[in-house]
């Protein structure tokens, strides 16, 4: 028989054949039709549940930081009022120098002042403002600290030349003399009104900053934490349209090591039973449990404050071991590997614990079907996780 | 059914087929220009989701070599006892690659070019595919005689 006439048979017979469709051919197609409508809805509220957590942990993020620059504010405000009226005391105080030889000690002390007041800048400087900009700010401050001195020196001499004169000098020179030292004491109280609070601002600032970096010094010291977890989860699975998955939950710990203030490690044990439906030859629904073992190995990216913080896990869950509930030949007892991506929130509720939450999503990378099996099964899982983090003592 | 009988390993598979196409159909219906048939292009459609199928499987166009070439002798007669039913089983009983050119040449109708663009394979796999096909084909259909006289 030649090809042609094999070819003929074959054209002949199937063409016009029509095979028996089964009764619920048309139910299926219609069930499928709807679940890739829920699937598709299912989808966009993942990620709306992401952007969610996003915007929520941003907007507490942002209050958190509001809050405390209206709390440094206000602590300006304070330190401003309390330094304001304890110069206004002083100047009051302060008598004025009515004596040559006052004069000549006060336009000493007056360069010694602001000498020392630069230094004070300095250091208040340095500490609030970056380095180019302080070090411009640094060499403005020791002019005007030279041109003070020099007028101070002027003075000086002034001063000098009256002791010297002394008892010769008449009412004019007494009186300008007088003028000057006034004048000298106004520029002393003016430049000590000037520097005053702002020392006061750059400690009491400086007290916040030191509180706030002790507390997360606190937290940050400590480089060995432990979670404690549980997720509801739902198993996503492009195997069958048939296979109906079903809520479904993960329980774990994960020992976290941080590498720096902002990278941290974790390797941990996950417990996960993954529900599904299958339905047998007569359209009966079976439930099946998928239970599995995992090591899961991530790596983390932090930002955040002592109050809130977030941080991105992503990396891979190696599977330990895989069994099915009822039991079945055709699940591995490996399923591999699968790929992790979580969003971790979490909340201080003191320098130990900490409390969280971290929608997910894990993509299976292998299939969790023996390849003799009919069909592949693929299974992603997403879902959101709760717990708790406990930093271990340095 | 018939067409995603003959592409698919099994019932199962074929039937996903079917359901996987009518999706496809519902969703593209509004592409469809009455230029045509209806019939042929659902049948288009067909083909074209059983073969995207067969890809996911990244089926293997492997050659048995173990395989005589040459055409046994077989009686015309045996064919014309094969209905469609047994036709189809035959087919399904074909490795996938030999199965799927063979399908596309012989009842598509599809030249050894189009089957290598459309299965991303050489041209001369085609040809060999579909020769390799053939002389399974006759060789079950020897075996299936034999069967039958005893």
């Amino acid at each position: 028989m030649t090809d042609s006439q094999l070819n003929e048979i074959f054209k002949k017979q199937l063409p016009a054949h029509e095979s028996p469709v089964p009764e619920d051919m048309w139910e299926r197609i219609i069930r499928r039709k709807d679940r890739d409508r829920r699937g598709f809805f299912f989808f966009f509220t993942l990620i709306g549940l992401f952007i969610l957590g996003f915007v929520t942990a941003g907007i507490l993020l942002f209050n958190v930081n509001r809050k405390e620059v209206s709390r440094v504010k206000q602590t300006f405000s304070d330190s401003n009022i309390v330094s304001s009226s304890n110069n206004a005391q002083s100047v009051a105080t302060d008598p004025v120098p009515k004596k040559d030889s006052s004069l000549n000690n006060d336009a000493v002390h007056g360069r010694n002042s602001s000498l020392h007041m630069v230094d004070m800048h300095k250091d208040h400087v340095k500490d609030t403002i970056p380095s180019e900009e302080r070090h411009a700010a640094f060499l403005q401050l020791q002019e005007t600290a030279k041109n003070k001195s020099v007028e101070n020196d002027q003075m000086k001499s002034n001063a000098d030349s009256v002791s010297d004169l002394s008892g010769n000098a008449d009412s004019k020179n007494s009186s300008k003399t007088s003028e000057d030292s006034s004048k000298l004491s106004d520029q002393k109280a003016n430049l000590a009104i000037a520097s005053t609070p702002r020392v006061l601002t750059s400690d009491s600032a400086k007290n916040t900053t030191l509180k706030k970096q002790d507390t997360t010094k606190k937290i940050a010291g400590k480089k060995w934490s432990l979670d404690l977890y549980a997720s509801p989860d739902y198993p996503i699975e492009y195997a069958k349209y048939y296979v109906k998955s079903k809520l479904s939950y993960s329980v774990g710990l994960r020992l976290n090591r941080s590498f720096g203030k902002r990278f941290s490690g974790k390797i941990g044990i996950q417990f996960s039973q993954l529900n599904y439906a299958l339905p047998d030859t007569s359209g009966y629904s079976n439930d099946y449990h998928l239970l599995r073992l995992d090591l899961p190995v991530l790596a983390g990216y932090s930002w955040g404050n002592e109050t809130f913080g977030m941080t991105v896990n992503a990396g891979a869950i190696f599977n330990i071991y895989s069994w099915l509930h009822p039991s079945a030949n055709y699940i591995k007892s490996n399923a591999g590997l699968s790929l992790y991506l979580g969003f971790n929130f979490s909340k201080h509720i003191n320098d130990r614990m900490e409390i969280f939450s971290e929608p997910y999503y894990r993509y299976q990378l292998s299939t969790s079907t023996v390849s003799t099996f009919y069909f592949q099964k693929f299974i992603d899982v997403a879902g959101i996780s709760f717990g708790a983090r406990y930093h271990f003592r340095r | 059914m018939t067409i995603c009988r003959r592409y698919a390993n099994d019932h199962h598979e074929a039937e996903d087929m079917l359901q996987e196409s009518f999706i496809r159909i519902f969703k593209s219906i509004n592409q469809y220009k009455s230029l045509g048939s209806f019939e042929g292009w659902v049948r288009r459609i067909t083909v074209n989701t059983a073969i995207q199928f067969l890809q996911k499987r990244k089926i293997r166009f492997t050659e048995i070599d173990n395989m005589s070439i040459e055409p046994p002798s077989s009686d015309r007669s045996v064919f014309s006892d094969l209905d469609a039913e047994d036709l189809l089983k035959l087919i399904s009983l074909l490795p996938d690659g030999y199965r799927t050119v063979f399908n596309l040449f012989v009842l598509e109708g599809y030249s050894h070019e189009e089957i290598s663009q459309m299965m991303k394979i050489e041209t001369a796999t085609s040809r060999s595919q579909l020769s390799k096909a053939r002389a399974m084909l006759r060789e079950k259909i020897n075996a299936l005689q034999k069967i039958r006289v005893k």
